[in-house]
């Protein structure tokens, strides 16, 4: 057993105690509203493996899943050469002694109670790794499993890339579709480690219980000319606030990140998304697109920070948005903080409702308004697919985004 | 004989300005009317008001296609009716593929009519015909495309939903001799009994290509003159100036 379990599990454990739940004042990024919050009742599940297992979509390799309590790895690590993928306490001695500091909570989420939550409560954590030069060429699919029957649900994963390794993966948070009167509380830490000339191309979906409390941290480390390709999609939960830290240490690191969102009836998100620039020629590129309807909610608050350390860096945040409702509200907050010359940097919002000019243009060619107003609403959805070149990762988002495939 | 279009004393308002004052117009199957006037005359607004703009409100008279009143009728309704407008200044829709877009606006408005394998044969027909390039529609509507590729891709739009009148509203600003001559010669040669067009332009040029049987006069919301093709031929020659004088007098 790694000495991760005894030491680091306790010390996350200690310092939960010692950290208030952050008022809306100490997080003015966000809605969702955490009063009520009782986090005595929220102690970990005792497992409950799932009772089926669905097949990974088509395309992909169902690598592990996760579930309250409980982690089914589904792939043996031999099936690909230079691949490791086991719980926290499996990790070969070698892998723990390098990234040793990754397996340990980041200072820069240190006071941040989701962060300590799932790392001090999560008893489950998976370590997936590749080694150098290694290409993964099958896309590789986790599962995140959430039945009716739990309360609360912590998961941890740590994501390695050796120098030139190159992965992709795709991740679902779903539920068993079971309604029940319990209000689902899940929390979630992904760290992501990329080495020199690393690439990691990662999309996630997110369709929990419509009731569910939703805390997600992610925070990657980009060491030189590593990129990262991240496509998430958001569509269930009560709330959800997603928080982004991205650090691109290395000289010519890079990140493609998009977001999109979709808030109906009452529910709440907030993404939080920040990107530290510490090497030269660094470049980050953040979208979210935030979609609102009914009395949906949707916060973006992103900061872009460029450090004396990192000239030539380009930095770009955007946050398109549609609301659909009257009841429905959409807020963006940028921040940048430039601290060195000889930069790019830009942040961009904008907020309307379905264009009618565009509409007309349609109707005019004799296409249903109903028809026509779905097409624009897949238009601005479309873009979700940034960056993704894999055609069953494509196919498994354009499912999720409810896009309709071009006919060839 | 019945005509296909009849606007009887057509007044419209938009946000509340008058825009058209009791427009009088009837083409027959089969004929060309021209629609020239100064800039802000009423060209467009009136070509808006027959496609059934929800800003455009018609305050009195009615439009009639082929004998129906289009009052209260969606754009999409008229277009199923085969009502077609090609646009001046058409809007971008950006993440829609000019290839979705086009199969989507055939299948509503030819339903069985085209059969759905036959549909990307005859799109890529007409492509061929208007010189455009097949990786043309995988592009977005009308988002980046140059003048001409607009008014190009509206032509292509006009052949494919084979509409019984169509209303071009100046389809010929800002092409080139050579973009006139491929966009004039596709609309030409759509002519024949059965279909009507009402073209809105400035400039006589369009007209030497597809020769107008009638030719009317707006300005300031209302027709005020109508005469044969050396109407528009005048109009190139004197500009509105005199007419304008003419029409102050009465």
């Amino acid at each position: 057993m790694s000495p991760y379990s005894t030491t680091t599990r306790s010390t996350r454990k200690n310092r939960i105690e010692s950290l208030p739940i952050p008022s809306r004042k100490d997080e003015n990024y966000r809605f969702t509203s955490l009063s009520n919050f009782n986090l005595q009742q929220l102690n970990p599940s005792i497992a409950h493996p799932p009772k089926t297992v669905e097949p990974a979509p088509e395309g992909f390799q169902l690598a592990a899943c996760t579930y309250p309590g409980g982690l089914a790895i589904a792939l043996e690590s031999s099936s690909h050469e230079g691949l490791h993928l086991s719980p926290f306490e499996d990790a070969p001695e070698a892998i723990f002694q390098k990234h040793r500091a990754a397996f340990d909570l980041p200072q820069a989420l240190d006071a941040d109670l989701f962060a300590n939550l799932s790392a001090g409560r999560c008893e489950n954590e998976l370590l997936i790794h590749v080694t150098e030069g290694k290409k993964i060429t099958q896309p590789l699919f986790l599962r995140n499993f959430f039945p009716s029957t739990d309360q609360a649900f912590y998961s941890r994963t740590l994501i390695i890339l050796e120098a030139n390794a190159e992965l992709e993966l795709a991740q679902e948070f779903v539920w068993d579709g079971i309604e029940s009167l319990i209000q689902p509380f899940a929390c979630g830490l992904t760290q992501i480690v990329l080495g020199p000339g690393a690439t990691l191309r990662f999309s996630t979906v997110q369709n929990w219980n419509p009731n569910t409390e939703h805390f997600s941290r992610t925070y990657s480390v980009l060491q030189e000319g590593s990129q990262l390709t991240l496509n998430e999609v958001h569509l269930g939960g009560l709330k959800n606030q997603t928080r982004h830290l991205t650090h691109f240490e290395g000289r010519n690191s890079q990140s493609l990140h998009t977001v999109t969102a979709l808030a109906q009836n009452s529910q709440q998100m907030d993404f939080w998304i920040d990107a530290v620039h510490q090497g030269v020629g660094s470049r980050s590129d953040v979208e979210v697109r935030s979609i609102a309807q009914d009395k949906g909610q949707i916060v973006f608050n992103g900061k872009i920070r460029i450090e004396p350390t990192a000239p030539q860096t380009a930095a770009y945040q955007k946050n398109p948005c549609l609301i659909l409702s009257e009841g429905a509200v959409i807020r963006t907050l940028p921040k940048l903080e430039i601290q060195t010359d000889d930069v790019q940097c830009a942040h961009g919002a904008s907020i309307s409702s379905v264009d009618e000019d565009q509409l007309y243009y349609l109707a005019s060619r004799g296409i249903p308004e109903n028809t026509a107003r779905t097409m624009l609403i897949e238009a601005f959805k479309a873009p979700g697919l940034r960056g993704v070149s894999n055609p069953f990762t494509k196919s498994w988002l354009s499912k999720n985004l409810a896009l309709t495939e071009e006919e060839q | 004989m019945k005509p296909i279009l009849e606007i009887q004393d057509l007044s419209v308002e938009v946000e509340s300005k008058k825009v058209l004052h009791h427009v009088n117009l009837s083409i027959q199957k089969g004929e060309v009317h021209a629609l020239m006037g100064r800039n802000g005359s009423g060209k467009t607004s009136l070509s808006y008001t027959l496609m059934g703009h929800p800003k455009y409100r018609v305050t009195s008279g009615r439009i009639l296609l082929d004998g129906e009143d289009l009052a209260g009728m969606s754009p999409s309704d008229r277009a199923k009716r085969r009502l077609f407008l090609a646009f001046q200044n058409p809007v971008a829709v950006p993440g829609v593929t000019i290839a979705s877009f086009l199969r989507t606006s055939i299948r509503s408005v030819r339903g069985d009519e085209v059969p759905a394998k036959e549909v990307r044969k005859l799109i890529r027909e007409e492509l061929a015909g208007l010189g455009i390039s097949e990786t043309f529609m995988s592009r977005f509507v009308n988002d980046g495309l140059s003048g001409g590729e607009k008014k190009r891709l509206e032509t292509l739009q006009l052949r494919l939903l084979q509409p019984k009148v169509a209303i071009l509203d100046e389809t010929d600003s800002g092409l080139d001799v050579d973009a006139l001559k491929a966009v004039t010669s596709r609309i030409e040669s759509l002519r024949s009994p059965d279909r009507s067009f009402l073209l809105i332009t400035h400039y006589q040029r369009m007209l030497e290509a597809i020769r107008p049987d009638v030719v009317h006069i707006l300005m300031d919301g209302t027709i005020v003159k109508t005469g044969d093709a050396s109407l528009a031929k005048e109009i190139d020659e004197q500009g509105f100036q005199s007419i304008h004088e003419a029409s102050a007098q009465l």
